[in-house]
């Protein structure tokens, strides 16, 4: 049986300001890493701010999750709008961190997940997975710097850190009742 | 998927380089598999970062954008003439929603404030509107044009930059015509502290009329309820709560 984190009481101003205010260090890494720069992350969170302030939903049971997905539409939003090239891209490129995607699979029900259920799941993880996912994931390593301390090439971190994601996912599915996507 | 699609762990993981990282922002909003394996990897991380994401909230570097974009613009035109003038005082609550006499165009009073908005950059984004001695609560403001514009007047796109002073604490809202909550202060990443001040900096978006309310009290002051008004807001307060109030045409 797995326990419900409770949210926190969205019936309270304070407690709807507490938890806007505790999540933008969050969003703000989420975003510095995917824009690119720091104003336009800090644009990106500051919108994401905004269209928080008209209230969260009553259906919402994680704040947090709810605003990361805000935050992502907003930035899909963001790249369309910055968008330089077609879409149709020339599959040549340089790609030094091809890795092999497997077809979509499940997503577990993120918003019941908690931190000691991700560090549990990743003792599913083999080894050489499983220490660069968690420098990476709870140390905030660079892969430079994961790749200096394990000895390994730096594209080999990105392949590792992609796998064990993957593995984490499937076993984040198998252990939280999970919604099936195509 | 694409060749491009291979890239999305190590670009949401920031370590591409950055054409790279240009060109996969272009291939995301033409990719759904791709937008729905980021909203995982997104949620695993947040989900991982649980314990960790409860930082204190003064800890949060500022990175205000827009007021670094501010002073970078203003440091590019630093040869420019400036006429630099104090910040408007605001008049008490209830007065005039036209602009104050004497408050014409500012454009270039940046110019000077641009070595001050790039360290405010390195400020706390989100503060506890505390000081030590207290005071009476004072509402200023000034405009920032961003075009050419009759003096005395605002136009969408210009910047609004208000700022409160006095009371032990203090917040700031900006209600757009009266029902549309724009901005609260302290939890906003506009807002930030200027030594025992708290500056907003907002972009006006929208014409209409612009409200700026600065409450100060000995306690605590809840944020804005959802969904309320402004009058609502103000009519639930409790007592001992100060107020100032500044309407802002914006045309």
């Amino acid at each position: 049986m797995v326990e419900q984190p409770e949210g926190p009481d969205r019936s309270a101003p304070e407690s709807q300001g507490a938890a806007l205010s505790g999540a933008v260090p969050m969003l703000k890494r989420l975003a510095e890493r995917m824009c690119g720069n720091p104003a336009d992350a800090m644009d990106l969170v500051q919108d994401t701010l905004e269209r928080a302030a008209h209230g969260i939903p009553p259906e919402v049971r994680n704040v947090r999750a709810w605003l990361t997905t805000i935050l992502q539409h907003l930035f899909i939003d963001y790249c369309r709008a910055k968008n330089r090239r077609p879409s149709h891209e020339p599959i040549d490129d340089k790609h030094e961190y091809v890795t092999q995607l497997e077809a979509d699979g499940p997503e577990p029900e993120w918003t019941r997940i908690t931190v000691a259920d991700i560090r549990n799941a990743t003792d599913e993880l083999e080894p050489v997975y499983r220490e660069v996912y968690l420098l990476r994931t709870f140390e905030h390593r660079s892969y430079e710097d994961i790749a200096r301390k394990l000895g390994i090439p730096r594209v080999t971190v990105g392949t590792r850190l992609h796998r064990a994601r993957n593995k984490l996912r499937e076993v984040l599915v198998a252990r939280f009742a999970l919604e099936d996507k195509p | 998927m694409t060749a491009r699609c291979t890239d999305l762990d190590v670009f949401f993981d920031g370590e591409l380089d950055a054409d790279q990282a240009a060109a996969f922002r272009d291939h995301l909003p033409t990719c759904e598999r791709c937008q729905r394996v980021l909203h995982g990897r997104m949620q695993e991380e947040i989900a991982a970062q649980a314990d960790t994401a409860a930082e204190p909230a003064d800890a949060i570097p500022i990175a205000n954008a827009r007021a670094a974009r501010a002073a970078a613009a203003s440091a590019a035109a630093i040869n420019a003439p400036a006429t630099s003038a104090p910040v408007a005082a605001a008049p008490p609550a209830g007065s005039s929603s036209k602009p104050a006499p004497g408050r014409g165009s500012r454009r270039g009073v940046l110019v000077y404030l641009a070595p001050v908005l790039a360290a405010a950059a390195a400020l706390p984004l989100f503060f506890l509107g505390k000081r030590d001695d207290g005071g009476p609560l004072e509402l200023a403001f000034e405009i920032e044009h961003s075009g050419p514009t009759a003096r005395g007047t605002a136009h969408v796109g210009d910047i609004l930059r208000s700022k409160v002073h006095g009371e032990r604490h203090r917040v700031l809202w900006v209600y757009f015509e009266g029902h549309e909550l724009v901005a609260a202060c302290p939890n906003d990443a506009r807002c930030s502290a200027d030594g025992n001040d708290m500056v907003l900096q907002l972009t006006l978006k929208q014409r209409g009329q612009y409200t700026v309310v600065a409450l100060g009290s000995d306690d605590a002051i809840p944020p804005p309820a959802p969904g309320g008004t402004l009058d609502e807001q103000l009519a639930a307060l409790s007592a001992g709560i100060h107020s100032k109030r500044q309407n802002i045409e914006v045309d």
